[in-house]
């Protein structure tokens, strides 16, 4: 009873922790996006941040309203999502840039977030033993990351403070811009991503029916 | 030279992670799959949002021209 009260506590700290960080993360992203002059990035993390705040709030205040309130899983599975995937994307690879595509791409990603607001099933936090092995690696995977952004700010700002500009000093997008240029390449890429994003949404879902009854 | 160095710095990192990703598989007691911190995370929705929503602007930034 006391040990399943202290993992409770423990699960409790680490949820409201890693709420902490994401928002944070939100937050100096959505100011880095407004500072390299793109509102709409900026406007779109912002929001986020402060919807989940807000939810996070309202959560705290009225409990039993808004409480731990948890979605059984989303049954879309089978090929049909890589069906809709194809078509989705060879239909963005088709759009040409400007309002209609903008347009779309938001109203896709109001559909993500929607979808991933989804509260999944809760699952059992990992025994003790096994949690120095989910700390280390969680850890190392963050370094990872953090390397990744580090490296990218830093080739970020030294494009645009050298002289010499973004051909000795590439950022991500620099280097990977070219392949959405092509029509051939512009499509491949967009179905690569649009499959991607299904991979992260269904990832949940995968989980969620494995550890279902 | 430089440009040479940049790109090397940005394939370090999937290399690293191809490090991570197989390490479980030779020391499953010391390390857990990403598959497993992924769980974890998407138990806490702002954590989930948050890579919700870097997903989607990933498209939205290569898709509209930077």
């Amino acid at each position: 009873m006391a040990q399943e009260s202290r993992d409770e506590s423990v699960g409790a700290a680490l949820q409201s922790r890693r709420t902490a960080g994401s928002l944070v993360i939100l937050v100096l992203s959505g100011g880095f996006h407004l500072g390299r002059g793109a509102p709409i990035d900026g406007a779109a993390y912002l929001a986020l941040a402060a919807a989940i705040l807000f939810s996070e709030r309202r959560g705290r205040k009225e409990p039993e309203r808004v409480g731990p309130r948890r979605s059984p899983a989303v049954t879309a599975t089978g090929p049909w999502i890589w069906v809709a995937v194809v078509f989705l994307g060879t239909a963005l690879a088709m759009v040409p840039m400007g309002n209609w595509l903008a347009i779309v791409l938001l109203a896709l990603g109001a559909v993500m977030v929607l979808l991933g607001w989804r509260q999944p099933e809760h699952r059992p936090s990992p025994e003790h033993a096994h949690r120095k092995a989910v700390r280390r690696t969680s850890l190392a995977w963050s370094l990872v990351v953090l390397y990744l952004c580090a490296w990218e700010l830093g080739m970020f700002f030294s494009d645009h403070y050298h002289p010499q500009g973004a051909s000795t000093y590439p950022s991500l997008t620099d280097l990977v811009e070219p392949a959405f240029q092509q029509p051939f390449t512009r499509w491949l890429a967009t179905l690569i991503w649009l499959g991607a994003c299904a991979l992260v949404l269904r990832a949940r879902r995968g989980k969620e029916t494995a550890d279902g009854p | 030279m430089t440009r040479d160095i940049a790109i090397t710095g940005y394939l370090l990192a999937p290399v690293l992670g191809l490090v991570l990703f197989l390490l479980p598989r030779r020391w499953p007691d010391s390390w857990v799959p990403l598959s497993e911190i992924a769980g974890m995370l998407w138990e806490n929705r702002a954590a989930r949002l948050t890579l919700v929503l870097f997903c989607w602007w990933v498209g939205w930034h290569f898709l509209m021209g930077g």
